[in-house]
Protein backbone atom coordinates (compact mmCIF):
# COMPACT_ATOMS: atom_id res chain seq x y z
CA UNK A 1 0.00 0.00 0.00
CA UNK A 2 1.50 3.49 -0.82
CA UNK A 3 1.77 6.01 1.45
CA UNK A 4 2.42 9.77 0.69
CA UNK A 5 5.57 10.20 1.76
CA UNK A 6 5.15 13.86 2.59
CA UNK A 7 2.27 15.66 1.36
CA UNK A 8 4.50 17.75 -0.71
CA UNK A 9 7.30 15.31 -1.92
CA UNK A 10 7.54 15.04 -5.41
CA UNK A 11 4.84 17.71 -6.45
CA UNK A 12 4.65 19.19 -9.20
CA UNK A 13 6.27 22.78 -9.12
CA UNK A 14 3.48 24.29 -11.31
CA UNK A 15 1.04 23.62 -12.95
CA UNK A 16 1.86 21.03 -15.72
CA UNK A 17 -1.00 19.31 -17.88
CA UNK A 18 1.50 16.39 -18.00
CA UNK A 19 0.30 14.41 -14.43
CA UNK A 20 -2.81 13.94 -12.99
CA UNK A 21 -1.57 12.98 -9.11
CA UNK A 22 2.36 13.25 -7.70
CA UNK A 23 4.15 10.02 -6.99
CA UNK A 24 3.79 8.03 -4.18
CA UNK A 25 6.37 6.33 -2.49
CA UNK A 26 5.31 2.77 -1.12
CA UNK A 27 5.26 1.90 2.24
CA UNK A 28 7.88 -0.94 1.31
CA UNK A 29 10.39 0.90 -0.85
CA UNK A 30 13.03 -0.01 1.53
CA UNK A 31 12.62 -3.80 0.71
CA UNK A 32 12.89 -3.24 -2.93
CA UNK A 33 17.03 -3.56 -2.88
CA UNK A 34 19.19 -4.98 -1.05
CA UNK A 35 21.31 -1.94 -0.81
CA UNK A 36 17.71 0.05 0.29
CA UNK A 37 17.86 -2.31 3.29
CA UNK A 38 21.35 -1.59 3.97
CA UNK A 39 20.37 2.10 4.06
CA UNK A 40 17.58 1.56 6.55
CA UNK A 41 20.12 -0.63 8.68
CA UNK A 42 22.47 1.85 8.58
CA UNK A 43 20.32 4.40 10.08
CA UNK A 44 18.87 2.48 12.80
CA UNK A 45 22.28 1.24 13.91
CA UNK A 46 22.08 4.37 15.62
CA UNK A 47 19.97 2.70 17.92
CA UNK A 48 22.57 0.39 18.98
CA UNK A 49 24.86 3.40 19.62
CA UNK A 50 22.37 4.81 21.88
CA UNK A 51 21.71 1.70 23.73
CA UNK A 52 26.02 0.60 24.16
CA UNK A 53 26.59 4.48 25.72
CA UNK A 54 23.50 3.86 28.29
CA UNK A 55 25.45 0.65 29.33
CA UNK A 56 28.72 2.94 29.68
CA UNK A 57 27.42 5.93 31.62
CA UNK A 58 25.50 3.59 34.04
CA UNK A 59 29.24 1.77 34.16
CA UNK A 60 30.26 5.14 34.80
CA UNK A 61 27.27 6.25 37.51
CA UNK A 62 28.34 3.05 39.40
CA UNK A 63 31.76 4.20 39.58
CA UNK A 64 31.18 7.48 40.99
CA UNK A 65 28.48 5.66 43.46
CA UNK A 66 31.79 3.63 45.20
CA UNK A 67 33.06 -0.03 45.12
CA UNK A 68 29.73 -1.58 45.97
CA UNK A 69 27.64 -0.48 43.05
CA UNK A 70 31.33 -1.29 40.79
CA UNK A 71 31.06 -4.59 41.75
CA UNK A 72 27.39 -4.78 41.32
CA UNK A 73 27.78 -3.27 37.65
CA UNK A 74 30.34 -5.91 36.43
CA UNK A 75 27.96 -8.82 38.33
CA UNK A 76 25.46 -7.78 36.01
CA UNK A 77 28.18 -7.54 32.88
CA UNK A 78 28.09 -11.13 33.71
CA UNK A 79 24.49 -12.18 32.59
CA UNK A 80 24.14 -14.05 29.66
CA UNK A 81 21.45 -11.90 28.34
CA UNK A 82 23.63 -9.17 28.45
CA UNK A 83 26.76 -10.47 26.95
CA UNK A 84 24.32 -11.91 24.19
CA UNK A 85 23.34 -8.19 23.57
CA UNK A 86 27.18 -7.30 23.86
CA UNK A 87 28.41 -9.86 21.15
CA UNK A 88 25.30 -8.17 18.71
CA UNK A 89 26.46 -4.77 19.64
CA UNK A 90 29.79 -5.46 18.49
CA UNK A 91 28.94 -7.22 15.45
CA UNK A 92 26.74 -4.03 14.28
CA UNK A 93 29.24 -1.69 15.04
CA UNK A 94 31.85 -3.69 13.14
CA UNK A 95 29.51 -3.30 10.38
CA UNK A 96 28.71 -0.03 10.49
CA UNK A 97 32.52 0.85 10.95
CA UNK A 98 33.26 -0.94 8.34
CA UNK A 99 30.77 0.40 5.43
CA UNK A 100 31.73 4.51 7.10
CA UNK A 101 35.49 3.86 7.11
CA UNK A 102 35.57 1.68 3.63
CA UNK A 103 32.69 3.00 1.61
CA UNK A 104 31.67 6.05 2.80
CA UNK A 105 34.43 7.97 4.47
CA UNK A 106 36.19 7.56 0.90
CA UNK A 107 33.57 9.21 -0.89
CA UNK A 108 33.61 12.21 1.28
CA UNK A 109 37.50 13.27 0.22
CA UNK A 110 36.97 15.93 -2.10
CA UNK A 111 40.40 16.31 -4.73
CA UNK A 112 41.96 18.81 -2.75
CA UNK A 113 40.78 20.75 0.29
CA UNK A 114 42.61 24.28 0.00
CA UNK A 115 46.13 23.40 -1.54
CA UNK A 116 46.69 20.37 0.13
CA UNK A 117 45.94 17.57 -2.78
CA UNK A 118 44.28 13.82 -1.78
CA UNK A 119 46.02 11.24 -1.84
CA UNK A 120 45.57 8.52 -3.60
CA UNK A 121 42.18 6.45 -3.06
CA UNK A 122 43.74 3.20 -2.47
CA UNK A 123 45.36 4.89 0.24
CA UNK A 124 42.27 4.99 2.62
CA UNK A 125 41.18 1.60 3.17
CA UNK A 126 44.07 -0.02 4.30
CA UNK A 127 45.51 3.59 6.40
CA UNK A 128 41.74 3.24 7.88
CA UNK A 129 42.46 -0.72 9.09
CA UNK A 130 45.44 -0.12 10.45
CA UNK A 131 44.38 3.29 12.31
CA UNK A 132 41.29 1.23 13.48
CA UNK A 133 43.57 -2.10 14.59
CA UNK A 134 46.08 -0.02 16.25
CA UNK A 135 43.39 2.44 18.51
CA UNK A 136 41.38 -1.13 19.64
CA UNK A 137 44.62 -3.03 20.11
CA UNK A 138 45.54 -0.10 22.64
CA UNK A 139 42.07 -0.04 23.94
CA UNK A 140 41.79 -3.77 24.82
CA UNK A 141 45.16 -3.88 25.58
CA UNK A 142 44.98 -0.65 28.92
CA UNK A 143 41.53 -1.66 29.32
CA UNK A 144 41.91 -5.33 29.70
CA UNK A 145 44.77 -5.30 31.90
CA UNK A 146 47.40 -6.51 30.08
CA UNK A 147 49.29 -3.67 29.44
CA UNK A 148 50.73 -1.26 30.86
CA UNK B 1 29.42 13.50 -17.43
CA UNK B 2 25.65 13.88 -16.72
CA UNK B 3 23.31 13.58 -19.41
CA UNK B 4 20.22 14.42 -17.15
CA UNK B 5 18.11 11.09 -17.63
CA UNK B 6 17.16 11.28 -13.81
CA UNK B 7 18.00 7.85 -12.81
CA UNK B 8 19.28 8.86 -9.68
CA UNK B 9 16.30 11.30 -8.73
CA UNK B 10 13.77 7.87 -9.37
CA UNK B 11 16.25 6.02 -7.45
CA UNK B 12 16.99 8.67 -4.16
CA UNK B 13 15.10 7.63 -0.92
CA UNK B 14 15.32 11.49 0.30
CA UNK B 15 14.06 12.53 -3.05
CA UNK B 16 11.19 10.60 -2.46
CA UNK B 17 10.61 11.87 1.27
CA UNK B 18 11.69 15.15 1.03
CA UNK B 19 10.02 17.92 -1.03
CA UNK B 20 13.24 20.48 -0.32
CA UNK B 21 15.74 18.20 -1.20
CA UNK B 22 17.62 19.15 -4.88
CA UNK B 23 18.49 16.24 -5.41
CA UNK B 24 21.77 14.31 -6.71
CA UNK B 25 22.38 15.80 -10.47
CA UNK B 26 21.95 19.15 -8.95
CA UNK B 27 24.34 18.93 -6.42
CA UNK B 28 26.87 17.07 -8.32
CA UNK B 29 26.52 20.28 -11.04
CA UNK B 30 26.85 22.37 -8.48
CA UNK B 31 30.14 20.59 -7.32
CA UNK B 32 31.69 20.44 -10.80
CA UNK B 33 31.34 24.32 -10.42
CA UNK B 34 32.60 24.79 -6.83
CA UNK B 35 35.54 22.53 -7.76
CA UNK B 36 36.14 24.37 -10.83
CA UNK B 37 39.09 26.79 -10.12
CA UNK B 38 38.10 29.85 -12.39
CA UNK B 39 34.97 30.17 -10.37
CA UNK B 40 34.56 32.86 -7.59
CA UNK B 41 30.97 31.97 -6.83
CA UNK B 42 31.43 29.33 -4.11
CA UNK B 43 30.03 31.04 -1.25
CA UNK B 44 26.86 32.12 -3.08
CA UNK B 45 26.49 28.25 -4.74
CA UNK B 46 27.34 26.41 -0.93
CA UNK B 47 24.84 29.04 0.83
CA UNK B 48 22.28 27.69 -2.16
CA UNK B 49 23.27 24.32 -1.45
CA UNK B 50 22.28 24.19 2.34
CA UNK B 51 19.49 25.69 1.72
CA UNK B 52 18.73 22.69 -0.67
CA UNK B 53 18.87 20.81 2.28
CA UNK B 54 21.75 18.85 1.23
CA UNK B 55 22.29 17.41 4.88
CA UNK B 56 19.19 15.38 4.19
CA UNK B 57 20.86 13.18 2.26
CA UNK B 58 21.94 10.26 4.59
CA UNK B 59 24.12 8.03 2.11
CA UNK B 60 22.28 5.57 0.55
CA UNK B 61 24.29 5.82 -2.27
CA UNK B 62 21.91 4.26 -4.49
CA UNK B 63 22.22 7.67 -7.00
CA UNK B 64 25.86 6.33 -7.81
CA UNK B 65 24.41 2.36 -7.93
CA UNK B 66 21.92 3.46 -10.99
CA UNK B 67 24.61 6.28 -12.78
CA UNK B 68 24.84 5.35 -16.04
CA UNK B 69 27.77 7.65 -16.52
CA UNK B 70 29.58 7.05 -13.32
CA UNK B 71 29.36 10.61 -12.27
CA UNK B 72 29.14 9.65 -8.72
CA UNK B 73 26.55 11.86 -7.37
CA UNK B 74 26.77 10.44 -4.08
CA UNK B 75 30.97 11.51 -3.30
CA UNK B 76 29.84 14.87 -4.70
CA UNK B 77 27.18 15.61 -2.26
CA UNK B 78 29.27 14.08 0.58
CA UNK B 79 32.05 16.76 -0.50
CA UNK B 80 29.80 19.42 -0.77
CA UNK B 81 28.24 18.52 2.56
CA UNK B 82 31.88 18.97 4.11
CA UNK B 83 32.82 22.28 1.96
CA UNK B 84 29.37 23.64 3.05
CA UNK B 85 29.81 23.12 6.51
CA UNK B 86 33.38 24.68 6.69
CA UNK B 87 31.65 27.37 4.21
CA UNK B 88 29.13 27.80 6.98
CA UNK B 89 32.02 27.81 9.87
CA UNK B 90 34.15 30.29 7.61
CA UNK B 91 31.10 32.76 7.61
CA UNK B 92 30.05 32.80 11.16
CA UNK B 93 33.56 33.61 12.25
CA UNK B 94 34.61 35.91 8.98
CA UNK B 95 31.56 37.72 8.16
CA UNK B 96 31.23 38.33 4.41
CA UNK B 97 30.47 41.40 3.04
CA UNK B 98 26.83 41.85 2.48
CA UNK B 99 26.05 39.27 5.20
CA UNK B 100 25.23 35.68 4.86
CA UNK B 101 21.84 34.05 5.35
CA UNK B 102 20.93 32.26 8.23
CA UNK B 103 22.84 28.71 8.70
CA UNK C 1 5.98 24.63 -0.13
CA UNK C 2 6.12 25.34 3.43
CA UNK C 3 7.87 23.86 6.37
CA UNK C 4 6.94 24.61 9.81
CA UNK C 5 9.24 26.30 12.38
CA UNK C 6 11.18 23.26 14.12
CA UNK C 7 11.69 22.40 10.39
CA UNK C 8 13.01 25.82 9.40
CA UNK C 9 15.30 25.83 12.54
CA UNK C 10 16.87 22.46 11.81
CA UNK C 11 17.50 22.94 8.66
CA UNK C 12 19.17 26.38 9.70
CA UNK C 13 21.09 24.82 11.96
CA UNK C 14 22.34 21.38 10.02
CA UNK C 15 25.64 22.28 9.33
CA UNK C 16 26.36 22.45 13.19
CA UNK C 17 24.82 19.35 13.63
CA UNK C 18 26.36 17.62 10.57
CA UNK C 19 29.76 18.37 11.83
CA UNK C 20 29.79 17.06 15.13
CA UNK C 21 27.76 14.18 13.54
CA UNK C 22 30.66 12.89 11.32
CA UNK C 23 32.89 13.36 13.83
CA UNK C 24 30.90 10.94 16.14
CA UNK C 25 30.15 8.92 12.81
CA UNK C 26 34.24 8.10 12.62
CA UNK C 27 35.38 7.76 16.19
CA UNK C 28 32.39 5.53 17.70
CA UNK C 29 33.41 2.95 15.63
CA UNK C 30 36.60 3.19 16.45
CA UNK C 31 36.52 3.21 19.78
CA UNK C 32 33.23 1.32 20.55
CA UNK C 33 34.32 -2.04 19.88
CA UNK C 34 37.44 -2.70 21.50
CA UNK C 35 35.57 -1.48 24.71
CA UNK C 36 32.60 -3.54 24.02
CA UNK C 37 35.03 -6.54 23.47
CA UNK C 38 36.18 -5.96 26.59
CA UNK C 39 33.74 -5.21 29.04
CA UNK C 40 31.15 -7.14 27.42
CA UNK C 41 32.54 -10.08 26.35
CA UNK C 42 35.89 -10.76 27.74
CA UNK C 43 35.64 -9.91 31.33
CA UNK C 44 32.30 -11.86 30.98
CA UNK C 45 33.96 -14.91 29.79
CA UNK C 46 36.86 -15.01 32.02
CA UNK C 47 39.64 -13.82 29.92
CA UNK C 48 41.16 -11.00 32.08
CA UNK C 49 43.79 -11.23 34.01
CA UNK C 50 42.13 -11.22 37.85
CA UNK C 51 42.24 -7.62 38.80
CA UNK C 52 42.15 -5.88 35.30
CA UNK C 53 38.55 -3.82 36.18
CA UNK C 54 38.77 -3.91 40.07
CA UNK C 55 37.51 -0.78 41.74
CA UNK C 56 41.09 0.67 42.13
CA UNK C 57 42.07 0.15 38.58
CA UNK C 58 38.78 1.34 36.85
CA UNK C 59 39.13 4.48 38.82
CA UNK C 60 42.80 4.94 38.31
CA UNK C 61 42.00 4.74 34.52
CA UNK C 62 38.85 7.04 34.74
CA UNK C 63 40.28 9.55 36.59
CA UNK C 64 43.23 9.46 34.11
CA UNK C 65 42.69 13.38 32.23
CA UNK C 66 43.28 11.43 28.58
CA UNK C 67 40.13 9.18 29.86
CA UNK C 68 38.17 12.16 31.36
CA UNK C 69 38.75 14.34 27.99
CA UNK C 70 38.10 11.16 25.91
CA UNK C 71 34.98 9.72 27.17
CA UNK C 72 34.11 13.41 27.81
CA UNK C 73 34.27 14.02 24.08
CA UNK C 74 33.51 10.37 22.52
CA UNK C 75 30.22 9.60 24.53
CA UNK C 76 28.20 12.98 23.55
CA UNK C 77 29.75 12.79 20.09
CA UNK C 78 28.02 8.93 20.13
CA UNK C 79 25.14 9.92 20.89
CA UNK C 80 24.61 12.92 18.53
CA UNK C 81 25.28 10.26 16.06
CA UNK C 82 23.07 7.70 17.02
CA UNK C 83 19.99 10.78 17.63
CA UNK C 84 20.75 12.21 14.12
CA UNK C 85 20.73 8.22 12.48
CA UNK C 86 17.87 7.80 14.63
CA UNK C 87 16.30 10.91 13.02
CA UNK C 88 16.55 9.89 9.84
CA UNK C 89 15.53 6.21 10.47
CA UNK C 90 12.60 7.48 11.41
CA UNK C 91 11.78 9.61 9.04
CA UNK C 92 12.82 6.39 6.39
CA UNK C 93 10.35 4.27 7.44
CA UNK C 94 7.30 7.05 8.23
CA UNK C 95 6.51 10.23 6.74
CA UNK C 96 8.74 13.01 6.05
CA UNK C 97 6.09 15.29 7.36
CA UNK C 98 7.31 15.38 10.68
CA UNK C 99 10.88 15.61 10.63
CA UNK C 100 10.50 19.02 12.83
CA UNK C 101 8.73 17.14 15.70
CA UNK C 102 11.24 14.01 15.19
CA UNK C 103 14.43 16.17 15.13
CA UNK C 104 13.51 18.31 18.21
CA UNK C 105 12.89 14.92 20.09
CA UNK C 106 16.10 12.94 19.06
CA UNK C 107 17.90 15.90 19.29
CA UNK C 108 16.50 16.93 22.99
CA UNK C 109 17.03 13.56 24.05
CA UNK C 110 20.76 13.60 22.99
CA UNK C 111 21.31 16.92 25.48
CA UNK C 112 19.93 14.99 28.38
CA UNK C 113 22.27 12.17 27.30
CA UNK C 114 24.57 14.74 27.19
CA UNK C 115 24.44 16.62 30.46
CA UNK C 116 24.03 12.78 32.13
CA UNK C 117 27.10 12.19 30.50
CA UNK C 118 28.88 15.12 32.18
CA UNK C 119 27.08 14.29 35.36
CA UNK C 120 28.45 10.70 35.54
CA UNK C 121 31.70 11.49 34.68
CA UNK C 122 31.95 14.52 37.40
CA UNK C 123 30.51 12.03 40.42
CA UNK C 124 33.29 10.09 39.79
CA UNK C 125 35.76 12.52 41.26
CA UNK C 126 33.16 13.65 44.09
CA UNK C 127 32.70 11.50 47.06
Amino acid sequence: MAIPAHRDAMKPRDRARTRAAAPMMPENWWTKNPRYRAYVAYAWAGAFFWLQALVFIRGLWALGTGEVAWNAFLQALQNPLFVGFHVLSLLVLLWYGARTYFKLFVKTQPPKIGPMPRPPLGVFPPALAAVWLGASAVLVLVLGGIWP
Amino acid sequence: MCINCMLCYAACPVVGKEPGFIGPAAIALAHRYNLDTRDQGQAERLQALRDGEIYDCSYANECSEVCPKSVDPAAAVQQSKLFATLDWVQGLVLPRPGGQGEG
Amino acid sequence: MEHGPAKKLVTALEPLIWGPFVTGNFLTPLVFPAVVLVLGIAYPLGWLPADALSYERAYALATNPLAVVGLLAILPLALLAGSHHLRFGIIDLGSAEHDGAVAMLVYGLWQLGAIATAIAILRIFFD
